[in-house]
């Protein structure tokens, strides 16, 4: 049977073998998408989400019990994301993508390449801030109060970013493609 | 501010970035494995702090009331002089002069207030005594030196 989130927490908190490999096998896709997405790189994601699962490990072990274990951990992840870009956003580059691509489940074709480095090129002209609200948005499928609530930022504030980054996004892709 | 559901034109760019980005295999491990890092260098550079810290303490310990003194002999042809002393117990092998290019002989020591007899050793077997120091005679009737070092 499968645990639940709660059942998962209490297996964290005990220090339970297996408890943190379970967590990362349900919630790990889902923010290595997010996390390599928003930075662009894979290596850099993989970094980021070893510190998400050890900082989440340890706080529940000093007592934390989040109420909806997904949204916590994207909230580790913006902010563990946000950190990473600070450091490193001079130096990331689009390239990056090929990561991406290499770590996805699929074997792109030519076309379905030269498409993911067009929006790979795309994302890269969002302002960080911009990219999460869309990728939180629209490829997590979150709600406004589910993203307000793990990213920190106003409702109102997420809407506009994210109808700001569909039109960069549709206005960048119009270009590259004329 | 609006709450537009996704634009068509970008209905194929969320499909494309939805697709599943695998986790490579063994993420806790590495994790695991870099935390254990972490710790280390956390350690490691704790200890060499604590060492460059008590290094820092021994050189800059207080020193009040010492003084540096230089001593200096003129040998050229000397292979090697031992500063001999109230100061090294008498003993031979604690300190050495170095040798400049010009022919002499020289070392600094940081020494309290008080009065030291002493004298140079030229290569392990010539006493001499400091030609700029007041003379004396140590136990075995060898020229000594006498230094007096004043308090501040």
């Amino acid at each position: 049977m499968t645990p639940t989130d709660a059942a998962l927490v209490d297996q964290l908190a005990r220090g339970d073998a297996g408890a943190l490999e379970a967590v990362i096998a349900r919630y790990g896709p889902r923010l290595m998408r997010y996390a390599s997405h928003s930075l662009r790189s894979t290596a850099d994601a993989d970094e980021v989400l070893q510190d998400v699962f050890l900082r989440a490990e340890r706080a529940v072990r000093r007592g934390t019990r989040p109420n909806q274990l997904a949204n916590w951990l994207f909230r580790i992840t913006v902010n563990r994301c946000r950190s990473r870009q600070r450091r490193w956003w001079p130096f990331v580059t689009g390239v990056a993508a090929d990561h991406a691509m290499a770590a996805a489940a699929i074997t792109p074709d030519t076309d379905a390449s030269e498409w993911r480095e067009e929006i790979d090129r795309a994302l890269a002209m969002l302002s960080p801030r911009l990219r999460e609200a869309f990728l939180l948005r629209y490829v997590e499928g979150m709600s406004y109060e589910e993203i307000a609530a793990v990213s920190g930022a106003g409702i109102s504030a997420l809407k506009m970013r994210a109808a700001r980054a569909c039109e960069q996004l549709r206005a960048q892709l119009g270009e590259l493609r004329q | 501010m609006n709450d537009e559901p996704l634009p068509d034109a970008l209905r194929g760019v969320v499909d494309t970035l939805r697709q599943p980005v695998a986790v490579a295999r063994g993420l806790e491990g590495r994790a695991r494995h870099r935390q254990r890092r972490r710790r280390l260098a956390r350690a490691t550079g704790g200890a060499a702090l604590l060492l460059t810290l008590g290094i820092a303490l021994i050189l800059g310990r207080d020193r009040t009331g010492e003084r540096a003194v230089t001593f200096a002999l003129d040998a050229p042809h000397g292979r090697s002089v031992a500063l001999v002393g109230d100061f090294t117990d008498w003993r031979t092998d604690r300190v050495h002069l170095t040798h400049a290019a010009t022919g002499e002989w020289h070392v600094t020591l940081h020494l309290p207030p008080g009065r030291y007899r002493f004298a140079y050793l030229v290569d392990n077997a010539e006493w001499r005594a400091d030609s700029h120091a007041a003379p004396a005679l140590d136990d075995f009737g060898r020229p000594t030196s006498v230094l007096t070092v004043a308090a501040r």
